[in-house]
């Protein structure tokens, strides 16, 4: 009897023996932590074939990379520029490299123009100076004696409450129209975007498309999942024109809420091109520790469209910023304001 | 306080015998009951969040109960097993910390085959599920992955043998567990979960049934009953092996835990009594 309770016990035992040899963990060195984000993005990139004529071929950027790890690379912070660098090829605001002691970042509105001036939107009284009412990031007041609504929403990461909604357009509601400014709103929560633009449809909308990778091949995709917004139920829905101000540094949500904006009925976007990024961010690690962010979903506009390099207004107006500088006089807010009082 | 414990006791054992009946009737048969706690140290990888193997300690709050059953001249068993545990780990490079928190549920139901008198061999099946999350908050898009799994039907044996001194009856059991089939909610590698809130999204596409080519989870459980003066001690090892590939998410845990808690047997009084009526506990 106590054989057999030996044999058991030493058979069971003896499974433990070798099971975790795959749960060892292996030193790394510069080159395999290379050759791990080089593979992360080949496998889980997903805007491969969409930027397939604006960026260098992957493989390519294997080969150039590695040069400069082998013997352009003296330091850690070099060895970081270089990894930075590499992920700059993607062209792509929603790639980054996290360090502790740098992040790296692509400029996705460089060299465009700028459209917005903070001091004067925030600081001249003529539009958010005094008198301005702010709850959950949302800056509101009424212009031209009270016949245009003007918001001003700065991020996206900023939640809000439908009751916030709701009392800012209940104030709105001798107005006839609305300005909604999300220029140099660099995005934040697909959530409030989904939440802000159910208060300006009548019924059940399709706003866009889903689709996510399925395998570690550049076209790897599932068929596109449709992503719909519902009226807000019991709350507010205005129904007179909307201007949604938009710039250059308009960016992954907000970029999304633009283009689940763009199209619908009393809605004009006016003032310059977003910035895009309309891939989900996804974050890995590396094996030295540093994470990575890149974007592994995209997401597409109501006609199947990819918004990766931005979304065109409906009305192309820019800054005129020698008014600006002159008479603090914002030239997009001041378009949209006419267009509202003279009912164009 | 003398006389109020015999009154008491009295009117006990009165109130039951009032009832009995000479005509055959069941023997009256005990449960087993036992909780306590676990430590040890858990190896864990989550691809969903990190490829980088993290490992720590990690507690756990565990108790399971046994019930007898007879059929016939067949005996069975049944055990209800619940586990809840905290890990907290870092990789290697100790550069970030992950957490887990999740809790087992577990039913299984036993064949007694008695192979000898004081050694049971328990053949049986289980069910159960798993669920919690995997917090890495340094990941700003995906922090949090989370574990919800069915097991429909898992194979589970726990041979036990029972050693009786002069006084005291010592149990050792083993019990080994291997799950075969269940249903496991798992987005695929680089979705968020946000995606799967979409009305349209086709449901089954995360809802994963798996078997063991996909998941693999393994566990043995060595204990110890010790009888002390007034309460039972149990001791035990727990190593717990789960590897598994689902929706190109690459999930490997390798769990070794220490289990000290206490048992004790609990009456079950729904039998009559009768004199040749005989208190048993579990597995006698």
């Amino acid at each position: 009897m106590k054989k057999i309770f030996a044999i058991i016990f030493v058979a069971v035992s003896s499974v433990f023996v070798s099971c975790d040899d795959d749960l060892k963990y292996e030193d790394f060195d510069v080159v395999e932590n290379f050759n791990f984000l080089w593979k992360e993005i080949d496998e889980k990139y997903c805007f491969f074939d969409y930027k397939k004529d604006s960026i260098m071929r992957w493989d390519l950027v294997y080969d150039k990379y590695l040069y400069k790890v082998y013997y352009d690379c003296n330091s850690v912070t070099e060895y970081f520029d270089i990894l930075a660098d590499m992920l700059g090829e993607l062209k792509d605001g929603h790639v980054n490299l996290y360090t502790s002691f740098d992040v790296s970042r692509y400029d996705f509105a460089e060299d465009t123009p700028i459209d917005f001036d903070y001091n004067v939107v925030n600081y001249n009284d003529r539009y958010l100076g005094k008198d301005t009412r702010s709850v959950s990031g949302l800056r509101y007041k009424t212009l031209r004696d009270g016949k245009v609504g003007y918001v001003y929403y700065g991020s996206f990461s900023s939640s809000f409450s439908n009751g916030n909604i709701n009392n800012i357009l209940n104030s709105f509601e001798d107005t006839d129209g609305l300005i909604i400014d999300v220029r140099n709103n660099g995005g934040g929560s697909i959530a409030n975007v989904n939440a802000l633009v159910s208060h300006f449809i009548d019924e059940t909308t399709v706003i866009g498309y889903r689709v996510n990778k399925i395998g570690p091949g550049h076209s790897d995709f599932s068929s596109p999942v449709a992503e719909k917004v519902s009226p807000v139920k019991d709350g507010v829905i205005y129904r007179k024109p909307v201007y949604v101000l938009t710039n250059s540094r308009c960016f992954s949500a907000t970029n999304e809420f633009v283009y689940a904006m763009k199209g619908l009925p009393r809605v004009k976007i006016l003032g310059g091109k977003t910035g895009g990024g309309c891939g989900m961010p996804f974050t890995t690690e590396l094996p030295c520790g540093w994470k990575v962010r890149f974007s592994a979903n995209p997401c597409y506009d109501k006609n199947m469209q990819i918004t990766e390099f931005g979304v065109d207004p409906d009305i192309e107006v820019h800054l005129d910023e020698e008014l600006a500088y002159r008479k603090k006089l914002d030239s997009i807010i001041e378009t949209a304001c006419d267009y509202i009082v003279k009912k164009k | 306080m003398r006389k109020f414990s015999f009154l008491i006791s009295f009117f006990f054992f009165f109130l039951t015998t009032l009832h009995a009946e000479t005509s055959d009737s069941a023997s009256v048969r005990l449960g087993n009951r036992a909780f306590g706690l676990g430590i040890g140290r858990e190896t864990h990888h989550v691809s969903f969040l990190s490829p980088l193997l993290y490992s720590g300690t990690t507690y756990e709050f565990w108790n399971e109960t046994i019930k007898h059953q007879s059929v016939g001249k067949s005996d069975f068993y049944s055990l209800v097993n619940n586990r809840v545990s905290m890990t907290y780990m870092m990789p290697t490079n100790e550069s970030t910390e992950m957490s887990s928190y999740y809790d087992v549920f577990e039913y299984h139901n036993f064949y007694d085959w008695k192979l000898t008198p004081n050694f049971h061999m328990l053949c049986g099946v289980y069910a159960g599920f798993e669920f919690g999350a995997d917090l890495l908050f340094s990941n700003s898009n995906n922090p949090v992955y989370i574990r919800a799994d069915l097991s429909l039907l898992g194979l589970s044996f726990r041979p036990t043998l029972c050693l009786r001194t002069r006084r005291r009856l010592i149990k050792i059991s083993d019990q080994l567990n291997l799950r075969l089939a269940g249903v496991v909610f798992s987005p695929t590698y680089t979705q968020l979960y946000y995606d799967l809130t979409l009305e349209e999204y086709d449901k089954s596409e995360f809802i994963d049934f798996n078997s063991l080519s996909e998941k693999v989870r393994f566990s043995n459980k060595l204990m110890v009953e010790l009888p002390l003066r007034k309460t039972t001690l149990r001791l035990g090892m727990l190593f717990e092996r789960s590897k598994s590939m689902i929706n190109m998410i690459d999930n490997r845990t390798l769990n070794v835990q220490a289990l000290i808690g206490w048992s004790y047997d609990y009456y079950n009084l729904k039998g009559r009594l009768n004199r040749d009526s005989r208190f048993t506990t579990v597995f006698e």
